[in-house]
């Protein structure tokens, strides 16, 4: 499975991060969601599916 | 697991679209019915006093988690019904008009409504919002309007004044308490808030009781204070909400501010409470209700895989335990807050650039709630630490640390 964020739609809801917070983090100065690991492990993958459903502007994308 | 059982869910915003979702992604097999009193598709609800009422979303944009999959997970949807009474002994749901549904199974996500003034009717330019409906009518009217006055100086009412402004209107906000958010805030976070409104031209009268509603000509006139009167154009009223639990009246359920529940959301056998209806006990912070948008999808999916489990599922049941967030957007600003904070007894405020601000709150030595403007990491990275029930000292150190790497101050030190 691999994660993107599309930056130009994220608000910093940072909704993901509370999801998955070893997956996604917010940079401190944009205030927009970082990736930390864009392939993730199968132990992630559910909780990378709930920070997309979580995400109020849906600016996050799985391919699995 | 029975494939001719029913699982029925009342109300269709996000905790009962979630829950819907949630109950065939868990394994139920059965009937699902989902029962909306509004005629429209299932919509989301926070854009609507934010990105709606400012014109840069439209109605069809609000897209709500969950209702794209409400088809091919073969949810039947029957929307423009009310529920209006419940007899969870004979598992039937009464709804309007007289028709009864039968239920196996059933999640309660009836949300709540906008509280009204004392007195007040219908007038024309008086506005509440809660609905799609309701949005759609203030914003058409706010775009010619010069003055808006706003009852309440809460969410609602700081998102309506904040886009009133973006669209070119003079905004008076008026609420009997000193400051604003006072419902949820002391006075040093109502404080900072009051300044980033202050900066963006809205005008307060904070800690006036309202006396009325001007009339003139039969359309609302103003908002009258003891020393006069705040003209305006139209009124929005937002003065907080109750939970929509008038409907179980008699049912045999526990009400009390909600549907009383255990810890996984329970009401009574096979029935669960979901999002802003629920009054449950955490197992950090005791009884309470949210009426959180991030906890009403939570919910959504403790209860479903809780009542797929009733239904015949296989698995441990799940509390409720999830850490509470909330975000708002005012003037082009977020103030984000996790935790629960009522009954908090110490705080720990930083201040960075500009409106970049944060607060921590503590109880009994615990860390209980975090607070940011203008700063999503922030709070991002303290809900772990709320959840993990943090000792205060270690919390503001290492919040301290973290802010210190941005050049924000904490100002106790």
């Amino acid at each position: 499975m691999k994660v993107s964020v599309d930056l130009e739609t994220c608000q910093g809801y940072a909704n993901c991060v509370l999801e998955a917070d070893a997956i996604f983090d917010i940079d401190d100065d944009t205030g927009k969601a970082v990736v930390l690991r864009e392939t993730v492990p199968d132990d992630l993958a559910e909780s990378a599916r709930a920070a997309a459903a979580s995400c109020p502007v849906d600016a996050i994308t799985i391919e699995e | 697991m029975s494939a001719t059982a029913r699982a029925v869910v009342v109300g269709a915003a996000v905790a009962g679209v979630a829950a819907a979702v949630a109950l065939r992604d868990a394994g139920f097999a059965g009937e699902i019915v989902l029962v909306g009193e509004e005629v429209h598709e299932p919509y989301d609800r926070p854009p609507l006093s934010k990105q709606l009422l400012r014109g840069t979303s439209e109605p069809a944009d609000l897209r709500l988690p969950g209702a794209p999959q409400l088809r091919e997970r073969e949810v039947e949807l029957r929307l423009g019904v009310r529920a209006v009474g419940l007899d969870p002994e004979r598992r039937e749901l009464r709804l309007a008009g007289g028709d009864a549904l039968g239920f196996d199974g059933l999640i309660l996500a009836t949300g709540s409504v906008p509280k009204r003034l004392p007195g007040q009717v219908d007038l024309p330019g008086l506005h509440m919002l809660r609905t799609i409906d309701d949005a759609v009518a203030l914003r058409a009217e706010l775009l010619g309007a010069a003055r808006v006055g706003v009852v309440g100086a809460g969410f609602i009412g700081l998102e309506v004044a904040s886009e009133a402004r973006a669209l070119g209107a003079a905004v008076t906000v008026v609420d009997l308490a000193p400051h604003p958010l006072a419902r949820v805030f002391g006075p040093e976070v109502g404080a900072r808030v009051r300044r980033l409104h202050d900066a963006h031209g809205v005008e307060f009268r904070c800690g006036e009781p309202i006396e009325g509603l001007a009339v003139r000509d039969g359309r609302v006139a103003g908002i009258e204070l003891a020393d006069g009167v705040v003209d305006a154009d139209l009124v929005v009223v937002g003065i907080g909400t109750v939970p929509a639990v008038g409907w179980l009246e008699g049912s045999g359920l526990r009400l009390g501010d909600g549907v009383v529940c255990d810890a996984e959301l329970r009401a009574a056998p096979a029935v669960y409470a979901a999002g802003d209806v629920a009054r449950w006990d955490h197992p950090l912070f005791g009884s309470i209700r949210v009426e959180h948008w991030t906890t009403a999808g939570e919910h959504a999916r403790v209860a479903a895989h809780n009542l797929a489990l009733d239904l015949g599922g296989a698995g441990e049941p799940r509390r409720a335990d999830a850490v509470p967030y909330f975000w708002s957007d005012q003037h082009g600003v977020k103030l984000q807050l996790a935790g629960w904070i009522a009954g908090s007894d110490t705080i720990a405020e930083f201040e960075g650039e500009g409106v970049r601000s944060a607060t921590l709150f503590g109880r009994d030595g615990r860390l209980v709630g975090a607070l940011a403007l203008d700063w999503p990491a922030f709070v991002a990275r303290r809900r772990r630490a709320i959840g993990a029930s943090a000792g205060w000292e270690e919390a503001v150190e290492a919040a301290t640390t973290d802010a210190a790497k941005v050049g924000i101050t904490n100002l106790q030190t």
